[in-house]
Order: structure tokens, then C-alpha cells, then sequence
């Protein structure tokens, strides 16, 4: 029933956005993609952090293990802003995102990244063991074959970002970061 | 209807207390009715305030997990809110409509949940279901729905209306008791009063009386009852003593009665003497008005008949009996003699009623029955009795006798007066008494001038004609006199008259004096010549009537005959231009022809020559020699070319004579005057008859100098036809046709003279009549000239003919050079 339920779920979503393959079953990324999408409803970005002409970057970085399921994103209405789906490196662009996806292969590199966008209103994501805890604000994990997050408050709070506590109701909040 | 009559019979008190009690019973069955809809009606608004407000809770402590799938904390979320209420079952659908989360009360069965319109509620028999749709950031994420287990709140509400319609009966009884205990205070007074009434009906006992308890109305009642039986105590009495006294009266009364029958009869024997003298009176004036011979009748004061007499219903052709109490003004003096209504107002019979004045009125008309009018003379009197004024008296007489023998005596008069003729009256002394407006315009004088003069004063002197002494001596000897004389005007001037005297007598057959009429003859006389004249005048024009007549016949046998030429004309036309073509080739190729036999008789004088110079030609050409001999080679050659040549004058001949043709008849849809050469139209035409001319004569032509004239080609070549033809045909064997011509000041003329047997004089004067000939039947159809002539007078020529029998005939034919311009 969980199941069935679940599947019924992302079709829902696809239906906002408009998936490509909305009626096979809802890939793991795909849900993902949905998830980042409503979870940035929950999130309140500082006024500093606007974009340039209503664009909302969702920046990934490291090798896409979502195999392109993000673009369902690009374009999809975020406030009055709109969705820009980007691939960056290491550069200094990273300061431009909304939304940061680090993928588990910059797992090395994580302590360098969230140094370079120290205190800057970037809504860090990652799907890796261990990144929340290490200052990933909002991280998926896996429970009974479901996607489920873990929320990092200190580190949404140093980002200066302000989490709706619905959301944080339905998460497991980490504690604890680097420095 | 029983129940209604047993109501009626049922003594008050028991009605009071049944009105009572029923209006009591109505009143809080009503009360309690309301209170207790009003409790339902409460406690389902507030249940399902109540349980949207959950469902609000719900959805939005739920709304997040339902966008991330939590499914566990959805379901914690509402055993949260749920948990202590009577709500059994809480459900979350997602946007699909499908179950994303449950929440069951322990005791509640699984399944069954009706799915209703989201944002609803809805109460079934112990259920009260109520959907909210989950909300989040203004997008709808499911459902929540809610059932509340109503049992509870029904068993509340039973026990509140038990109790409400308990309290209701306790106050009912509780009024029952008040009722039963106060209606006596009214019932007792009045169950008193009844008791007495049926003790004094019953008994007739007036002495009795009903106690009064204070002064309602009850009380009144009771006391105005004691006082009714008071009066009818007193009046008892009363009669009682009335019927002693009564016989001592009627006793009086009888007495009385008796000397007024007494004293009746008296005056009764009076009223029959007075009456009978009234009859006799009324005899003599119903005689009196019966045998008068003028209409008499008598209107009361509105004007209505009272009386009339048989000689006023006859003239107004009524029956009196109808007449009477009718209205006379409406009756028979409604309209005025020129039928124009006659207004009450003016009317003198009624101005009589109305003020007593007598009045007399003569011209205007009565009415009969049926609408017709006579004229009348009337005198209208008023009839009064004791100064005041009761009707009118009417007497009238018809005047139509009087009025026509007025009219008649007007009318001769007028005749007289109007009388063409003058006419003079004397009296037996023959002075003049009376002329009229004719005399007076006759001689001149006017009636002063000459009444009582003699009519001496007429006479003229002249011992010829009889004066009017004579004349009169006559009519006295004979009756009358008539004849033309001689009568003297005022101006001295002697007026020629047929005159009648006649005698005229009185009304006594005696002789009164002389009637002369006098008709002027001087103007008759006139009269008869200019009739004359008028006759010859029209003898003239009828004449001259048949003469147009004559010609208008002739115009259309020519119109007829013109015609017929046109058409042979126009065939001409055709077959000339059909020759035209075939002479064309013809004549060009006699040309060619020509030619190729001059150049043969070249090449055949070339081969002489070589025959010539050969050394032995007999051995050579006794062949050709011997043919040469046969076909007369040497005549060939002369004839030859006579042949070409007499060939080529025939082709000339037969294309001058189709061009004639031509000429001849052209055809004119509307004919043209153009200017022509004379000789040219005459040349043709001898062409185009040469056949009928060649063989019978010889035609000499000694043509004038001639120039162009105006004329109608065509028209004037069928004149010079006729006039060759005609001649050819007066020649029987052989003879002459000399045609001149000539100018002669601004006129042309043509001359066409034959030796022919010439014409007999008495048909000179029919020559140029239609159909007139002497030819054969059948030669001729006697148009010839006819049509001629007419062609000639359109141009404005003449002919003119010499002939001698024997000798020959000569028309000569003359046309202005120059036509007048006509508008036509």
C-alpha cells in the first residue's frame, strides 16, 4: 500500500512538472528532483540572495548520478522566480546558486566546497552517509525502500537560511558540523 | 355537523372550559414543537463547525507530510487530533483520490467510507460525514474526511423534547383545574336569569323578580328584564280599564256617521242637475267643432293634445283619437317650411302657453302623418282658468288653394313679362294699361312713357298697312286679328311686325279691353336669308366633301400600284446585279480572246511567209493547201475578227442595259430628291424597254440643253415609261416616237410625240383617271397615266396632251428645275 501510494505520489508531481517518463515507475532521482522542488517551498531565502532577472540557479556538482532527471526542474516556477538547472565545477559560480546538489563523488572535496560558500545563502543537498552531518544542509537517505532527508539546522542557520518547521517536522534533524 | 349541534346545546360553562383548554393545548404543543426544532437545528450547526474545524487542523499539520510521502507522520497527525473526539473515522486522500493515511475509533468497521464532494458535509441516518480539501502555499494537496458517530447527540436531543412535552402537560393540567374553578363566576348569573324567565313564561306571573349581582353585563341584562316586566304589570292594568269606556263611544260615532249620509245625498241630486247641464253644453261644442271647417285644437300647458277636432285630423291625416296627449310641437310643427328643424323656443303656439299673448302666423307649414307639409294661416289663444294660463287654442286653415292660385297668377305674369314677342294691353277705350320688357325694347319707350297713352301712339301714317284703331275693330268684329303690319317706335323708325290682337274678357264674360302680341319680323327676315346662304354654303361643302372623297380612293389605288412597282423594281435591282457578274468575266475574257487571235493570225501570216520562200511547196503542203481550201482559211481570218468585234458591242449592250436596269429602279426607301440629269433617266428607261420599241418604231431623240433638276429619279423614269410605252402601243405597224426636250425660264419640259391612231376627243377628259383604258383586257390596267399624272403634280409639273385622231398624240411633260423647300 506504501508502495502503490508512493508511485501515485510522484505521478502527482510529474504532473507539475511534467516528467518524461511519468507513468513507468519514478526513478529514484526523479524523486529526488521532486523532493529538492518542494522542499525549496519550505525555504526561506534572505532578500540578498536574488537572483539576477528571476533566476533561480539549482547548481550540480560532481558526476550527475541522476542521469539528466534534475532537467525535469528547468524552467518550474520557484516563488516568482524560475528554475535554471546548471552544471558547475569548483569555480567560483558556486556563490551564484540557489540550491547546491553535491553529488557523492566531491565526497573529498566537500570540507573545500562548503568553505568556498561559507556563510553565503546557498541551500546545500547532497544524497551521501555522512554529508549532514559534516554541514550539508538538507541530505536524502534511504529508509524501508522510501527517500527520506535529514535536515541540518546549525548549518541552515550559518547559510542564513530559515527552515519551515513543517518541514523540519518531517525530517531527522542532525546536529553538530564542522567548526 | 353532530358534533358541532351537541357543541351548541352544551350549557356555557362547559363550553368555556373547552375553548380554554383547547387554545391552551394548541398554544404549547406549538411552543414545544419550536423548541425542540430549534434545539435539532442548533446542535447541527454547531456539530459541524465542530468537525470542519478538525478537518482544518488536519490539513494543515498534514499537508507537508502529504508532499513528502510520510505517510507514518500523516498518520500520527491524525490520531493526534482525532484521538478523544466522536469522531470514528478520519481519512486522507492525496489528489488522486487515493487513501494516503487512516485513522479507525477501536469499535469502528474497516472499509465503507462514502466518498463525497470535497469541502461538503453531509448527515445520513447516524452519521455526520464532512470533507475539507488540504491546503498548502494556495495549492490543494487531498482531502481530509471526516465521520462523527451522531448517535450521542440523538439520544441528547430525545431527552430534551421528553422533558420539554412533560413540562407542557403539567401546565395543562394546571390551567384545567384554573378553568374549571373560575368559569362559575360568569355562569351562575346567567343560569339564575334563565330560571326566572321560564318561571314567568310558564306561569305569566309579571310580579316576580331577578336578583342583580353587581354590574356587568350580566347584571344590565337582569335589570333591564325587571324593568320589562314592570311595563307589562302597568299595561295590564291599563287595558283593563280602556274596554269599560269603549261601548259609550261607538254609540256617538253612529250618530255622527248618520247625518253625514244625510247631507251626502243632498249634494248628489245637485251633482246630477249640474252635470246634466254640463252634457248639453259639451254637445253644442262638439257640434260646433265638428262642423267647423278650420282645424281646431287645444294644448294643455306642456303642449300636449287635449282636443281636436276631425277637421284638424283630416288635414293633419291622423285619427283625433291619436292625436291626443301627444305633443303638438313634435307632432306637426317640428321643421319650418324649407325642412330645417323648428326649435321649441320659437315656436308661437308655445310662446303663447307660456306668456298668455294671443298670436296670429301666416306662411308657415304644418305636418301631416307621413311627412308631408301644407302651408297655413293660425291664430293660437290662450286658455285660462283662474289667471293662470292651462293650455292653447289652435284654430287653423290650409292655404295650399290660396297659395297655388297666388302661384299661378305670379307665373302668368311671368310669362308675359318674359315673353319674347310685345305684348300691350287696353282697356276697351284702347289706352294702353300694360306693355312688356319686350314691347318697351321694341319701340323704345318705357311703361311710363306710354301707359294711359292711346295705342294710337303706334300708328304709322302711311295708308298701306291697317292702324291699330282698324285692327282693334276687327278683332271686335271677328274675336281677334293677325297680320304683318306697320308700327311706329319711339324714334320714328317703322318696325315691320306680325301682330295679334284678341279680345279679353272679365270674369263676367264681359269685354275688359285688347290683348296685342307683336313679333318683330325686320329680324326673321334676316334669319330666312342667312339660312339660305347657310344651305348653299353647305351644298358647297358637300361637294367639295365628295370630290376629297373621290380622290382619296384614287390615292390608294396608287399607293397600291406604287407599291406593285416597287416590288417589280426591286426584282429588276436583283436580277441586274445578278447578271452584273457573269457580263464582267464575259467581257474581259472576249478581251483576252481578242488578243490571241491576233497573235494566231501573226504566227499563221510567219508560217505563210516560210511557205512562201520554201523551193518546192506542192510536194510539201498539198495537205496543208487542200485543208486550207476546206475551211476557207481566208474568210476565217476577215470574219474572225467582225465576230470579236460584233461579240464585244453585244457584252457592251447587254452591261449598258443591266446598268440601265439599274438606274432604272433604284430603289428609294425614302424618297430622296437629288438633282438629275433629264436625259440620263431618259435614256435608261428606252434601254430598259427597247425590246417593246425596236421592232414597232423608230425613236428620235432632239434633246435641248438641260440642266440637273430636283426630282424623284425613279418616280420620273416610270413617267417616261408610261409615256413611250403608251406611245409604242399607239402605233400599230410601223411608226415614229419623237422625244424633245427643252428649258424654258426656271422650267424643264419633256415632249414624247407618236405617229399613232391619236385619241377621241370625248376620252381626252378621262385620260389621268385611274383604271381608265382602252386597251385590250389584260394589255393595260389603266393606271398608267393616273400614276403619271400624280408623279408629275408631287413635282410640281404638269402634263399636257395634243392629239389628233389618226395623226398621232403628244404628251408634254413640264417640271420645275428647282423644287420648293417643303417642311414635309
Amino acid at each position: 500500500m506504501a508502495g502503490a501510494s508512493s508511485k501515485s505520489f510522484v505521478v502527482a508531481l510529474c504532473a507539475v512538472l511534467s516528467c518524461g517518463s511519468a507513468w513507468a515507475a519514478p526513478s529514484e532521482y526523479e524523486v529526488k528532483a521532486a523532493f529538492i522542488y518542494n522542499i525549496a517551498k519550505f525555504v526561506e531565502w534572505p532578500a540578498v540572495a536574488s537572483p539576477v532577472s528571476g533566476r533561480a540557479r539549482l547548481c550540480l556538482l560532481g558526476d550527475d548520478p541522476s542521469g539528466g532527471a534534475f532537467e525535469v526542474l528547468q524552467g518550474k516556477p520557484v516563488g516568482a522566480a524560475n528554475w535554471e538547472v546548471v552544471r558547475v565545477d569548483g569555480g567560483g559560480s558556486l556563490k551564484e546558486c540557489r540550491v547546491l546538489f553535491i553529488a557523492a563523488s566531491e565526497r573529498a572535496n566537500l570540507g573545500r566546497i562548503l568553505a568556498r560558500i561559507e556563510g553565503r545563502p546557498v541551500l546545500t543537498v547532497g544524497d551521501t552517509e555522512g554529508y549532514a552531518g559534516q554541514g550539508v544542509i538538507v541530505n536524502f537517505y534511504q529508509e524501508e525502500n522510501k527517500v527520506r532527508f535529514e535536515i541540518n539546522r546549525d548549518a541552515a542557520g550559518r547559510a542564513g537560511l530559515a527552515i519551515s518547521s513543517q518541514l523540519l517536522k518531517l525530517a531527522r534533524i542532525v546536529s553538530g558540523a564542522e567548526k | 355537523m353532530n358534533l358541532t349541534e351537541s357543541f351548541r346545546d352544551a350549557p356555557i360553562g362547559r363550553k368555556l372550559i373547552l375553548i380554554g383548554l383547547l387554545t391552551t393545548a394548541l398554544a404549547l404543543f406549538s411552543v414545544s414543537i419550536i423548541l425542540v426544532a430549534r434545539g435539532w437545528v442548533d446542535w447541527r450547526g454547531k456539530t459541524v463547525s465542530e468537525m470542519e474545524s478538525y478537518a482544518a487542523l488536519i490539513g494543515a499539520n498534514a499537508a507537508p507530510s502529504m508532499i513528502f510521502a510520510d505517510y507514518d507522520a500523516a498518520a500520527e497527525v491524525l490520531q493526534t487530533v482525532v484521538g478523544n473526539s466522536d469522531i470514528v473515522d478520519a481519512v486522507l486522500y492525496d489528489r488522486e483520490g487515493k487513501v494516503f493515511a487512516r485513522y479507525r475509533a477501536p469499535m469502528h468497521p474497516e472499509g465503507n467510507m462514502p466518498l463525497v464532494e470535497s469541502d461538503s458535509y453531509l448527515f445520513t441516518f447516524d452519521q455526520l460525514v464532512v470533507t475539507k480539501p488540504v491546503m498548502l502555499k494556495g495549492e490543494v494537496w487531498g482531502t481530509v474526511y471526516l465521520e462523527s458517530d451522531l448517535r450521542g447527540l440523538y439520544a441528547d436531543i430525545r431527552r430534551q423534547a421528553l422533558l420539554t412535552f412533560i413540562t407542557a402537560a403539567g401546565v395543562f393540567l394546571v390551567t384545567l383545574f384554573l378553568f374549571s374553578r373560575l368559569q362559575r363566576a360568569i355562569v351562575e348569573p346567567v343560569v339564575n336569569l334563565s330560571g326566572v324567565m321560564r318561571q314567568v313564561s310558564s306561569k305569566r306571573d309579571y310580579a316576580v323578580r331577578v336578583p342583580v349581582h353587581g354590574k356587568d353585563e350580566v347584571g344590565v341584562l337582569a335589570g333591564a328584564f325587571n324593568d320589562m316586566l314592570a311595563q307589562i304589570q302597568a299595561r295590564d292594568e291599563a287595558l283593563a280599564r280602556h274596554s269599560e269606556h269603549l261601548e259609550q263611544e261607538v254609540a256617538q260615532r253612529t250618530a255622527e256617521l248618520r247625518e253625514n249620509n244625510r247631507l251626502l245625498e243632498h249634494e248628489l241630486v245637485e251633482r246630477k242637475r249640474a252635470e246634466e247641464t254640463m252634457a248639453r253644453l259639451r254637445y253644442e261644442l262638439a257640434m260646433v267643432l265638428e262642423s267647423a271647417g278650420e282645424g281646431i285644437c287645444t294644448m294643455d300647458a306642456n303642449g300636449n293634445h287635449v282636443m281636436v277636432n276631425p277637421s284638424a285630423a283630416r288635414m293633419f291625416g291622423y285619427e283625433a283619437e291619436e292625436m291626443v296627449g301627444r305633443d303638438s310641437h313634435s307632432l306637426w310643427h317640428y321643421a319650418k317650411a324649407d325642412g330645417s328643424p323648428y326649435p321649441e323656443e320659437e315656436c308661437p303656439v308655445y310662446a303663447t302657453t307660456r306668456d298668455g299673448v294671443v298670436r296670429r302666423s301666416e306662411g308657415e307649414v304644418f305636418w301631416r302623418k307621413g311627412g308631408t307639409s301644407f302651408p297655413v294661416e293660425y291664430v293660437c289663444t290662450p286658455i285660462q282658468s283662474n289667471g293662470a294660463i292651462t293650455g292653447t287654442v289652435v284654430i287653423f286653415r290650409d292655404i295650399t288653394e290660396r297659395r297655388r292660385a297666388e302661384a299661378e297668377r305670379r307665373r302668368l305674369s311671368e310669362a308675359v313679362a318674359q315673353s319674347m314677342e310685345a305684348i300691350v294691353l287696353t282697356n276697351t277705350e284702347r289706352s294702353i294699361i300694360y306693355v312688356n320688357p319686350s314691347f318697351m325694347r321694341l319701340f323704345g319707350y318705357s311703361a311710363q312713357e306710354v301707359v294711359g297713352q292711346s295705342i294710337d301712339l303706334l300708328t304709322v301714317e302711311d295708308g298701306i298697312y291697317l292702324n291699330p284703331h282698324q285692327t282693334t275693330e276687327i278683332a271686335l268684329a271677328q274675336g281677334a286679328y293677325s297680320g304683318e303690319t306697320m308700327r311706329r317706335g319711339k324714334d320714328g323708325r317703322a318696325i315691320l311686325v306680325l301682330l295679334n290682337v284678341a279680345i279679353v274678357r272679365d270674369e263676367h264674360n264681359e269685354i275688359s279691353g285688347y290683348v296685342g302680341t307683336m313679333t318683330d319680323l325686320t329680324e326673321l327676315k334676316h334669319a330666312e336669308m342667312e339660312a339660305r346662304q347657310r344651305m348653299v354654303e353647305l351644298t358647297h361643302a358637300n361637294a367639295e366633301l365628295r370630290e376629297l372623297n373621290a380622290k382619296l380612293a384614287q390615292a390608294q389605288i396608287q399607293l397600291m400600284q406604287s407599291e406593285k412597282m416597287a416590288s417589280i423594281g426591286m426584282l429588276a435591282a436583283g436580277v441586274a446585279h445578278e447578271i452584273n457578274n457573269p457580263i464582267g468575266y464575259i467581257h474581259s475574257n472576249l478581251g483576252a480572246l481578242g488578243n490571241y487571235i491576233g497573235n494566231f493570225i501573226g504566227v499563221l501570216d510567219a508560217y505563210e511567209k516560210v511557205e512562201q520562200s520554201a523551193p518546192d511547196r506542192s510536194a510539201l503542203f498539198a495537205g496543208v493547201d487542200e485543208l486550207k481550201e476546206k475551211v476557207d482559211i481566208a474568210y476565217i481570218r476577215q470574219d474572225v475578227k467582225a465576230l470579236l468585234h460584233e461579240s464585244h458591242e453585244g457584252v457592251e449592250r447587254v452591261t449598258k442595259i443591266v446598268q440601265d436596269l439599274k438606274d432604272f429602279s433604284r430603289i428609294e426607301t425614302e424618297e430622296q430628291w437629288t438633282p438629275e440629269n433629264v436625259h440620263h433617266g431618259i435614256d435608261s428607261t428606252l434601254n430598259v424597254i427597247w425590246n417593246e420599241l425596236k421592232y414597232k418604231c423608230e425613236v428620235i431623240k432632239e434633246y435641248g440643253e438641260l440642266p440637273d433638276i430636283d426630282c424623284l429619279p425613279s418616280q420620273l423614269n416610270q413617267v417616261f415609261m408610261n409615256l413611250l410605252v403608251n406611245a409604242a402601243q399607239s402605233i400599230e405597224t410601223r411608226g415614229r416616237i419623237t422625244i424633245r426636250t427643252g428649258r424654258e425660264g426656271e422650267r424643264v419640259w419633256v415632249e414624247v410625240g407618236d405617229t399613232g391612231q391619236g385619241i377621241p376627243p370625248e376620252n381626252i377628259s378621262h385620260l389621268f383617271d385611274p383604271f381608265f383604258t382602252t386597251k385590250p383586257v389584260g394589255k393595260g390596267t389603266g393606271l398608267g397615266l393616273s400614276v403619271s399624272y400624280n408623279i408629275v403634280e408631287k413635282h410640281h409639273g404638269k402634263i399636257e396632251v395634243h392629239s389628233e385622231i389618226g395623226k398621232g398624240t403628244t404628251f408634254r411633260v413640264w417640271l420645275p428645275i428647282r423644287q420648293i423647300k417643303e417642311s414635309a
